[in-house]
């Protein structure tokens, strides 16, 4: 893991997987073709299609999804489609797969059913008023209400955020006042907030549909909640599952003899350390999430050993709207570390190594602000775990 | 007035260091206002930055913000710079001034103990032991044992006669002048020694970062110089169940290590059983000031340190810091343990 917060974090908790035509080239001849266009919206997805893929997505999403349920973090969907959900300003947000209670509000489900969504006060993120006006100009759906609830210890402090609202809610019984006052509601379904953290989530949504007897969702909400208690889950399968988590740290150094590894050098404020390994996966990095820090006007990977690379222009996206951001952030955004078919990450003397494996934004072309979503996160980190487990 | 230093203009306003700030989390943020606005936001607004002065000194310069943030922005050390720069002598927070009185008239920042009949330390030796003044004057145990496992260890060491306070409190209040003056009176004091080892993470870190010395945490020194091998324990009366706090000046500024040695020294402890509890790295509010500054925010923090200890089975929590052993002692739900002293009632 790197030092920062990771793009997984900073996003909602739907996984992308089907795009709408014409934003991916059509699918190629190849399952893993399709998979890959589908999924890796990169312009180095060719050199994907056979070697580096050697499962089909039922495989990737039957690895990981159990995982993530073990976690508390049930996920449903379907990757041959994608559906809509309520986003927490009231715009549809589309995805293939999401945690099961974000799902249960999809926009397709009963649409002329009644719908209340219902804030809390003193909680930001979700303005229900908000979000029932966006809905009625964004798709005309006029049949939603918007409810506020008070929870004195919210109201009191004022402007939380659904992660302080998640560390609350172990000391509160939250579901149960929440549950009071869904109660109250004429409607069957109603939208909340995030509302409760990873280990508790599962069984205190269960619990709000259980009590009241209505479909209870939520909304997602970026950078917030949703996308940290995907990560959480991720972290608590890899530590699971035997990885050794080397979390908040800056690594910038890896030492290696010809194409293998056998250390990284880390660094905290004051001192280094060395780290020895037999394979290591780097998850995620810094700036964005995209691995890369800036450098007066450059991008740079914090690991001075290894090779990055700019695919922006060439890429399946449209090159950058020069208008937008920085220079630096421009480069930022469209640049990775560069990775062969099986993941494994290049050295500047341009050898690949046999041992280290990158995963999610810090592979070039998956930089969280370029909107590639969490499908290709997903994607890179099981070809990753796999390719490291099968390495010598 | 000038600008600080420190570069915060990378700023996406992504909110991580909001999210993951405890202050925040325990106390919300209309009493804390948190280290985007007042690290990043504030120093862009120099005329009023001085009323940031009551909000900015509840940070307990974890460095949690420091670890999420995708830009890589240093914010505790603009936090610190921004406390430096609206310092005021005439303006300071009843406990922080009773800090800098006691600098002044004792050299120290705590007022030291009436009475003390410590164990007599040479002042010369290969090795400098620099206690800290939490350690030396508030929880003596700490220095009798660091004392007494450096012997055990037979290590030549000795403490340097004369020293003062390292100057990591002032630091923190953003008392500049007089940490410079200390570091001159210490670093005059501390020539003939060869490795330094202290007691307190945040003296190592300060002798660290402002004297330009490579001092030693006792955990780095013991595993490090000494070697697990070389620590011979005595056999278990009974078994104990322990859960270790990660203090943040430990596992974030000096760094991660010392908390996988730490762990590696314990479980060569016979009759302990390591208990995991809920987020040991959170900090439990012993660190930046915040103790003397607002020890209402300080317990707040300590008492969900606490609750997780004990939710986790723990019949002691071990903390190796004088700071957050302090602050942790101040809530009565289990006992609270310094790593050293543990160590030394079990070591041969």
């Amino acid at each position: 893991m790197g030092r920062a917060t990771t793009a997984t974090a900073l996003s909602t908790s739907c996984f992308t997987l089907f795009r709408p035509p014409g934003i991916v080239p059509g699918p190629s001849r190849t399952e893993f073709g399709m998979l890959s266009r589908k999924v890796i919206p990169f312009n180095s997805f060719d050199d994907l299609s056979a070697e580096g893929l050697k499962g089909t997505l039922s495989d990737i999403l039957s690895f990981i999804l159990p995982r993530l349920k073990s976690q508390g973090l049930p996920m449903s969907g379907d990757f041959d489609h994608s559906y809509s959900v309520l986003s927490n300003i009231g715009t549809p947000y589309c995805c293939s797969v999401s945690p099961g209670f974000v799902e249960s509000g999809r926009l397709d489900r009963n649409p002329g059913g009644r719908v209340a969504l219902l804030g809390i006060l003193g909680m930001r993120d979700f303005d229900p008023d908000l979000a029932v006006s966006m809905l009625e100009s964004a798709i005309g759906r006029r049949n939603v209400r918007a409810y506020w609830s008070q929870i004195p210890e919210v109201k009191e402090r004022y402007d939380m955020s659904p992660w302080e609202v998640a560390a609350l809610s172990e000391r509160l019984p939250l579901e149960e006042r929440i549950s009071d006052v869904v109660k109250e509601l004429d409607e069957d379904s109603v939208g909340v907030p995030p509302l409760f953290a990873l280990p508790q989530y599962a069984r205190k949504m269960e619990f709000l549909g259980r009590e009241t007897g209505k479909t209870v969702f939520e909304v997602a909400t970026p950078m917030s909640l949703p996308g940290q208690r995907l990560q959480d889950a991720f972290e608590n399968v890899a530590a699971h599952e035997g990885c050794k988590l080397l979390k908040g740290l800056t690594a910038v150094e890896i030492g290696f003899s010809r194409n293998h590894a056998s250390f990284v050098t880390i660094r905290s404020r004051s001192r280094e350390q060395r780290i020895t390994f037999s394979r290591l996966i780097f998850a995620t990095g810094d700036l964005v999430g995209g691995g890369l820090v800036v450098d007066d006007d450059r991008a740079k990977e914090t690991v001075s050993s290894l090779q990055i690379e700019t695919r922006g222009s060439t890429g399946v996206y449209p090159p950058p709207d020069p208008s937008l951001g920085s220079q630096a952030l421009r480069e930022v955004m469209h640049s990775g570390v560069k990775a062969d078919s099986l993941l494994r990450l290049s050295t500047k003397q341009g050898e690949t190594l046999d041992n280290v494996f990158g995963a999610g934004s810090l592979l070039s072309g998956f930089a969280f602000p370029t909107g590639v979503g969490l499908g290709g996160v997903m994607l890179t980190s099981w070809m990753a775990a796999r390719n490291a487990m099968e390495a010598d | 007035m000038a600008r600080p230093g420190i570069e915060t203009s990378g700023c996406i306003k992504c909110g991580s260091c909001m999210n993951a700030c405890p202050v925040i989390a325990t106390e919300g943020m209309r009493r804390f206002s948190g280290p985007r606005s007042l690290a990043v936001e504030a120093p862009r607004f120099l005329p009023d930055i001085a009323a940031t002065r009551d909000n900015i000194m509840m940070c307990t310069t974890c460095w949690k913000c420091e670890e999420v943030c995708p830009a890589n922005l240093l914010l505790p050390e603009a936090m610190l710079q921004v406390r430096a720069l609206i310092f005021s002598d005439k303006e300071m927070l009843e406990g922080h001034r009773r800090i800098a009185e006691n600098i002044d008239k004792h050299r120290r920042s705590v007022e030291p103990l009436s009475a003390q009949d410590l164990v007599p330390v040479k002042e010369t030796g290969e090795v400098m032991y620099f206690p800290g003044c939490i350690s030396k004057e508030r929880i003596t145990s700490i220095y009798e044992s660091s004392v007494s496992v450096l012997g055990k260890v037979r290590a030549d060491f000795g403490v340097p006669n004369g020293w003062v306070c390292c100057g990591a409190p002032l630091e923190k209040i953003g008392d500049s002048e007089r940490l410079r003056i200390l570091r001159e009176e210490n670093l005059a004091k501390f020539e003939g020694f060869g490795e330094i080892v202290t007691s307190c993470p945040g003296c190592t870190s300060h002798l660290l970062v402002h004297y330009d010395l490579e001092p030693l945490h006792t955990i780095e020194f013991l595993y490090e110089n000494v070697g697990l091998s070389r620590l011979r324990f005595k056999p278990p009366t009974r078994t104990i169940r322990v859960a270790l706090h990660r203090p943040c000046h430990l596992a974030r500024t000096i760094g991660p290590h010392v908390i996988d040695y730490a762990y590696a020294i314990l479980q060569s402890v016979p009759g302990l059983k390591l208990v995991e509890m809920e987020d040991p790295g959170t900090c439990c509010g012993g660190g930046g000031g915040v103790v003397a500054g607002y020890p209402g925010v300080a317990l707040d923090l300590a008492v969900e340190k606490m609750r997780k200890a004990e939710e986790a089975g723990a019949e002691l929590l071990l903390a190796p810091c004088p700071f957050c052993v302090l602050n942790l002692r101040r809530v009565d739900l289990l006992e609270v343990g310094e790593f050293v002293t543990f160590l030394n009632e079990r070591l041969e």
